[in-house]
């Protein structure tokens, strides 16, 4: 195991950039989840470290070594495919020792490995099949006995367990945190399932367009998003946003929703951060689940649009003076469809944007907890 | 209730024909069978000749029954009719063929194997440029490049000799057998070969461990194509070979230049129906793979 570093990386493939000064420090055993949508470049960061994409500008560091001009093979590095990419031709035995014999290793020592990863994935059985035989469950343990037998020093993940069905990804995923947890190796994983990336990392790094939105631990990510960006991204249904207008005078600010019958959401004396906003306009970002039908809270007159019953839960689509919502309220909580209903804003838990700049308003007592883009950049 | 008490109803029914629909059936497959007939019958003049006697052939028809049965015709041409005043038959043409054929296959499907996998799965500079450069040799005429091979070969001294028109065959069919070798290979998944790099393995042993066994398809192609082309093939034959060494095709062409001037129709028949036998026997063997690695990747 090792830890790993990466040096303001660029990618550049002919005029178009495709990673644009990326750091990042993963500490030896940390679980990292690269997240973003397609083409935010996380998975060209995943090659770039595998070497199999060579980098533009930057260096990385795997442990004390500079493995920045290395080939895959020198790295010491294993990588799942999102298509497990296993070789048809051979047995599960072979996939998972090739690597072994292509580095020498003598064949005791080769048969002692695959019995100690077939077992601790379950896979003995499945020892002389060919991938062809094999669900998709248990192609993706193969992979992932391919990766462990060699032991190295970094474990990639590209989307892994994106081609399983639902109920199969649930269980994979947890028996990854489990053997996380056992083994303690350094991983970093890309997905673009933010649920993945919440329930895994010990750390998720947000990507888009190519650039480092957020590095932070899950529930940084989610309770305190560093810009715009990763506050949409995060969150499902996302979060909502809404274009107010700070008023008042300082210490008794307030929130003005402009339209036909603006509504004024008083802010108390919690947000000294918004004084220097007084007269302009924020972006408010309110997570459905902070609109609760009833308790403590600032109270929002809305028309019931839609009432959609996922299970758990009960998801509403509300009309509040022209403005859009999306409230999540408890599975037993069901108003009629058209019906003028209050509920309860969490204000306290709202995130406030500069809608300039897309970046958050840390609040006083966040401070340089939050670490914003402009925080992690080098001199 | 069980599985055999279930009341299983009549299973036969078929969509109904109208006798417009039958009478359309009949008439496609006579069409069909006239069609087939009509490429059979050279195959089956040559077939019934090779078992005439030739006195036979000569008083009737060049088209006709046998009247007397004979299996002297194969007899003399495998090994005593005379072709340019050497009264071996076609034996040792066919084995100098065989000899020239079979490391011209070997060689020219090795090489595009190769060539397919670095045009497509080894980050190769250029690549693009390089395989439409090599598939131009696919559309140029053998007209074109017969004199720059003859002075090749000459160069190099290997002029009208089996290694001279081997090698010819060689980089000729090199130029198929890359076209088809890339594009079958294009369709294997790269993450197999990004995998087979993380594994540690480099660009012969991807080659050999990884790439190779997937491609049993397009190597019986390349392979049928390849035999099929070179022995059957003829202007090369015929320019690049002399008495010590020719290869069958360009021998049948003196076959019937006898001395005694009397055409040799009966045993010429045999031996071309000799020439021909190689590749149906490699086609029979690989056909039904032939055919499969031609429609690959068409359907996934």
């Amino acid at each position: 195991m090792a830890s790993l570093s990466i040096e303001t990386i660029w990618k550049a493939y002919g005029d178009v950039i495709a990673l644009r000064d990326i750091n990042l420090e993963i500490a030896d055993g940390e679980f990292v989840v690269l997240v973003g949508p397609s083409g935010c470049g996380k998975s060209t960061l995943l090659s770039i470290i595998a070497g199999l994409e060579d980098t533009s500008h930057g260096a990385l560091h795997l442990g004390a070594r500079d493995v920045t001009d290395l080939s895959p093979k020198d790295r010491n590095i294993a990588l799942v495919f999102q298509s497990y990419a296993l070789y048809p031709t051979m047995t599960v035995r072979q996939n998972i020792t090739f690597g072994l014999e292509n580095r020498r290793v003598p064949r005791d020592e080769q048969a002692r490995a695959v019995a100690e990863v077939a077992k601790l994935l379950q896979i003995e059985p499945l020892l002389d099949r060919k991938p062809a035989q094999l669900s998709g469950g248990q192609r993706q343990r193969v992979a992932m006995g391919r990766a462990l037998v060699r032991d190295p020093d970094l474990f990639l993940f590209d989307e892994p367990l994106s081609n399983l069905d639902a109920k199969l990804r649930v269980e994979m995923r947890t028996e990854m945190k489990k053997l996380h947890k056992r083994l303690g190796q350094t991983i970093v994983y890309v997905t673009h399932d933010q649920v993945e990336a919440m329930t895994l990392s010990d750390r998720i790094v947000v990507m888009n367009g190519g650039e480092i939105q957020q590095v932070a631990d899950p529930d940084t990510i989610y309770r305190k998003p560093a810009n715009l960006f990763v506050a949409g991204f995060i969150g499902s249904p996302a979060m909502n946003f809404l274009d107010v207008e700070i008023t008042g005078r300082p210490g008794e600010l307030s929130a003005v929703l402009p339209g036909p019958s603006p509504v004024t959401l008083p802010l108390g004396a919690t947000r000294d951060e918004l004084t220097p906003y007084l007269g302009r306009r924020v972006t408010l970002g309110i997570r459905p689940e902070h609109l609760r039908p009833g308790g403590d809270g600032l109270p929002l007159d809305c028309t019931v649009e839609v009432v959609e019953p996922t299970g758990p839960d009960t998801m509403l689509v509300l009309d509040m003076a022209g403005h859009a919502l999306v409230a999540v309220t408890p599975a037993e909580y069901r108003p009629a469809e058209d019906s003028r209903i209050t509920l309860a804003l969490q204000i306290d838990e709202a995130s406030v944007f500069d809608p300039e700049t897309g970046r958050r308003i840390a609040r006083a007592e966040e401070g340089a907890a939050v670490e914003t883009l402009a925080a992690r950049r080098r001199a | 209730m069980t599985v055999a008490d279930t009341h299983i109803p009549d299973l036969t029914r078929r969509k109904p024909r109208s006798a417009g629909q039958i009478a359309g059936r009949v008439a496609l497959y006579a069409v069909l069978l006239v069609m087939a007939g009509f490429v059979l019958m050279p195959l089956a003049v040559i077939a019934l000749n090779s078992v005439r006697v030739n006195e036979d052939i000569l008083r009737e028809s060049f088209i006709g029954w046998p009247t007397r049965l004979t299996l002297e015709n194969w007899g003399t041409a495998w090994s005593t009719a005379c072709i340019n005043a050497s009264c071996t038959g076609v034996k040792p043409y066919f084995w100098a063929s065989m000899l020239m054929v079979v490391p011209a296959t070997v060689i020219s499907t090795a090489v595009g194997l190769l060539n397919g996998f670095a045009l497509t799965k080894w980050r190769m500079p250029c690549a693009d440029v390089i395989f439409v450069c090599i598939t131009i040799g696919v559309f140029l005429p053998p007209q074109v490049v017969l004199l720059p091979w003859a002075i090749a070969l000459s160069w190099l001294g290997l002029a009208k000799s089996l290694t001279g028109l081997a090698l010819v065959h060689i980089i000729q069919g090199t130029c198929f057998t890359t076209l088809f070798c890339r594009n079958y290979m294009i369709n294997l998944p790269d993450d197999l070969i990004r995998a087979a790099q993380i594994d540690g393995a480099g660009f012969f042993r991807t080659f050999w461990r990884i790439v190779l066994p997937l491609s049993p398809p397009i190597i019986i192609v390349t392979v049928i194509w390849q035999f099929t082309f070179i022995w059957n093939e003829f202007l090369f034959a015929v320019t690049f070979s002399s008495s010590d060494f020719r290869p069958i095709t360009a021998a049948l062409m003196s076959l019937n230049a006898d001395d005694t001037g009397v055409s040799e129709y009966g045993f010429g028949s045999a031996a071309v129906l000799i020439a021909a036998i190689p590749p149906l026997v490699i086609y029979f063997l690989g056909g039904r793979y032939f055919v499969r690695g031609l429609t690959q990747g068409a359907v996934k």
